[in-house]
């Protein structure tokens, strides 16, 4: 199968891609969920260490462990990651921590609305290459200022992710891969099903409908419409086979007539010229007896309604038979035989009979002189093989594709015998597969034709 | 010979009819199966001649009742729909033969003539036609005494052609009679074949070397075996 045609494959890498673009999108906005409440928890820390140092601002002796208690509650790796400011009008208590930038001016800064707790006001900054968020208190006398690395708490969210992704990652991975396969398998199942189900239909069984109930809606609209197709098929089908079998039909009532006058007519001409013309007639109505014959019989096969009278045939002497004929014809071709005795079989003589006189006299006919016939016959596992090989004008790969086509002259101008209706081979071949055989054209060398007739030993053979 | 002839088409009828009694056999003609059904009952008939398409009552289904009825005049379907289906069935329910249309009413004759002999027990199947002997049951042919030794062909063929001499048949009748349907290998067989009967025969019989054959070739028609002037 190529992989590139795949619908499984399709199905699998669509499924596949969407899992995984949902785990991602889930993980994403649950990082950033996650991200923006710890922010927000920061900030209530932020209002309430601000205000601490605004209403209780440390003396500068005590002013590094008050720090580091700050860093503490606001969950900081260290002092480091740490900005304190206060600032009052009269000096006193103003004191300032931390690495600030020596810029840093609070009044520059766009600050948020106050927010409920102690009328806080909140804002972020870049410093240092760094992130900051910041909580800002005024209070009549003074202004507190208290600033967090957000690295802090980036850090901890990587951290998580990375931890997440190293534990339920794979496991989504391998639930994505399979999943992906299995719901790919699945919605192939009713598709195989509805395959192997068309399989069964062929041309001699297009009466049958694939059953529905038990098929998803979907399907069941698919099949109703691959039924009604095989509906139609059916329909024009069988009305293609009834109306050759009663063109046949009728043109028997016609020629029976014809021929019988014309039988009686030829001895009672009156000149020998009438005579000759008489029996030229007839034997044009014999010809258009054969084809009107040819084309009943293969309607018939194509109904699958080719009735057989099986009998034991002895196909060696029915051979030898024929093989007599062609030399009595004393002709230059070389005919060699190999026909094993006692191949008997149970089949339609009179039919089997023609499929071997269309197989030698076509042989006869297409031969070019200096060409050979080659005829063997023997026993198979399986039944009876029949080979018939001859020299011919050379036959492209074309015309052999369209050997058992009706109607169909390879070539025009050397056709023109009794049987030049392009009849004979679909027809040996339709009699041979109601035995259960077969009539093949074997690839050869271009200037020769190889037809291989099998037959099936016993009454197994579908007819 | 009595024969029943049951076809609806006219015009069959009338060559079929015509054609017999010009060799011998009293016909007796109708048209739908009921009636052919009722006639067949009341017997007299040698053979019946049953076509399969009929008004009314269908072939088969007549041949079915005369059977059930234990009629057992002989009986030859004259098929043309469905063929062979109807042959197959034709025989299992009784028939006898079945001659497929078109055919020949040569043909025809032949079989009833042939039919008879088989049911009569006939052991005597020969056909003399001047100094020429033909054993149908030994497959022997024998001129002034002496055998001619026949292929089987040669023999199927002078058979035919002496069954119904002074007739003359084509080419195209003698190859379908001789070599059955689609044996079309364009040198023409049945000339050979004809060739090879004068000359065993010539050499039996030297008066039959040349023109003098039994066998006559009808210019531009066929052969015709040549009845004693």
């Amino acid at each position: 199968m190529n992989m590139a045609h795949s619908f499984r494959l399709r199905m699998f890498l669509i499924t596949a891609l969407i899992v995984a673009t949902v785990l991602l999108a889930v993980a994403i906005v649950s990082g950033s969920t996650f991200y923006s409440f710890e922010v927000r928890r920061l900030d209530a820390r932020l209002c309430d260490e601000s205000w601490r140092l605004d209403q209780r601002p440390p003396q500068a002796e005590q002013q590094e462990r008050f720090a580091q208690d700050v860093a503490g509650k606001l969950r900081l790796q260290s002092t480091g990651q740490l900005l304190m400011t206060r600032e009052a009008p009269d000096g006193r208590g103003s004191a300032r921590y931390g690495n600030w930038p020596l810029d840093f001016d609070p009044g520059q800064l766009a600050w948020s609305d106050s927010t409920s707790r102690h009328e806080c006001r909140l804002t972020g900054f870049d410093s240092d290459g760094r992130q900051w968020r910041a909580a800002r208190i005024t209070t009549p006398g003074s202004q507190s200022v208290v600033a967090a690395d957000l690295s802090a708490i980036q850090a901890e969210l990587w951290q998580a992710l990375q931890k997440i992704a190293a534990t339920a990652g794979p496991i989504a991975i391998l639930l994505t891969i399979i999943g992906a396969w299995v719901l790919s398998g699945l919605a192939l199942r009713p598709v195989n099903r509805l395959r192997e189900s068309m399989r069964s239909v062929d041309e001699r069984a297009l009466d049958r409908r694939l059953p529905t109930e038990r098929e998803a809606r979907e399907f069941r609209e698919l099949i109703a419409s691959y039924n009604g197709m095989l509906e139609r098929l059916e329909a024009s089908f069988n009305q293609a086979s009834r109306f050759s079998a009663d063109a046949a039909h009728e043109l028997k009532t016609p020629l029976t007539i014809l021929r019988g006058q014309l039988e009686r007519a030829i001895p009672r001409a009156a000149t020998p010229e009438l005579q000759t013309s008489l029996a030229e007639m007839l034997e044009e109505v014999g010809r258009l007896a054969s084809i009107s014959r040819k084309l009943l019989l293969l309607s018939q096969a194509d109904a699958g309604r080719l009735a057989l009278r099986r009998v034991t045939v002895d196909l060696s002497a029915m051979l030898r038979d024929r093989i007599a004929d062609a030399r009595m014809l004393e002709l230059t071709t070389p005919i060699s035989t190999a026909v094993a005795d006692g191949l008997r079989i149970q089949a339609d003589e009179e039919l089997l009979g023609q499929v071997l006189n269309n197989l030698l006299g076509n042989a006869l006919r297409y031969t070019p002189p200096g060409g050979r016939i080659d005829i063997r016959a023997h026993a198979t596992a399986a039944g009876i093989e029949v080979r018939f090989s001859n020299s011919t004008r050379p036959i492209s790969q074309a015309d052999r594709a369209r050997f058992f086509e009706r109607f169909y002259r390879g070539d025009p101008s050397r056709n023109r015998g009794a049987d030049g209706h392009g009849l004979g081979l679909s027809l040996s071949r339709v009699i041979a597969r109601a035995h259960g055989g077969d009539l093949v054209l074997e690839p050869s060398a271009e200037s020769e034709v190889v037809l291989r007739l099998t037959l099936p030993n016993g009454r197994e053979a579908a007819s | 010979m009595n024969v029943l002839l049951v076809e609806d088409e006219p015009r069959i009828a009338d060559f079929v009819r015509d054609g017999l009694a010009e060799r011998g056999f009293r016909v007796d003609t109708c048209g739908d199966g009921d009636t052919g059904f009722e006639r067949a009952l009341a017997g007299g008939h040698d053979v019946i001649l049953l076509d399969i398409m009929l008004p009314g009552r269908d072939g088969l289904s007549v041949l079915k009742e005369l059977r059930e009825r234990g009629v057992t005049t002989p009986v030859i379907l004259l098929t043309a729909r469905n063929e062979l289906g109807d042959r197959v069935e034709g025989l299992n329910l009784g028939a006898d033969d079945y001659v497929a249309k078109p055919f020949y009413v040569e043909e025809l004759a032949a079989r009833i003539q042939a039919l008879m002999r088989r049911l009569s027990g006939d052991r005597n199947g020969r056909l003399q036609v001047d100094n020429l002997e033909l054993d149908r049951l030994e497959r022997v042919v024998t001129c002034q005494g002496h055998a001619i030794e026949l292929t089987t062909r040669e023999f199927n063929l002078l058979e035919y052609l002496m069954r119904s001499a002074g007739a003359v048949r084509t080419r195209t009748q003698i190859l379908e009679h001789v070599w059955g349907y689609d044996f079309d290998p364009s040198t023409n067989l049945v000339d050979v074949c004809i060739q090879r009967i004068r000359r065993k025969i010539a050499t039996i019989d030297a008066a039959a070397e040349g023109a003098g054959s039994p066998i006559e070739s009808v210019r531009g028609v066929g052969y015709r075996f040549r009845t004693a002037p």
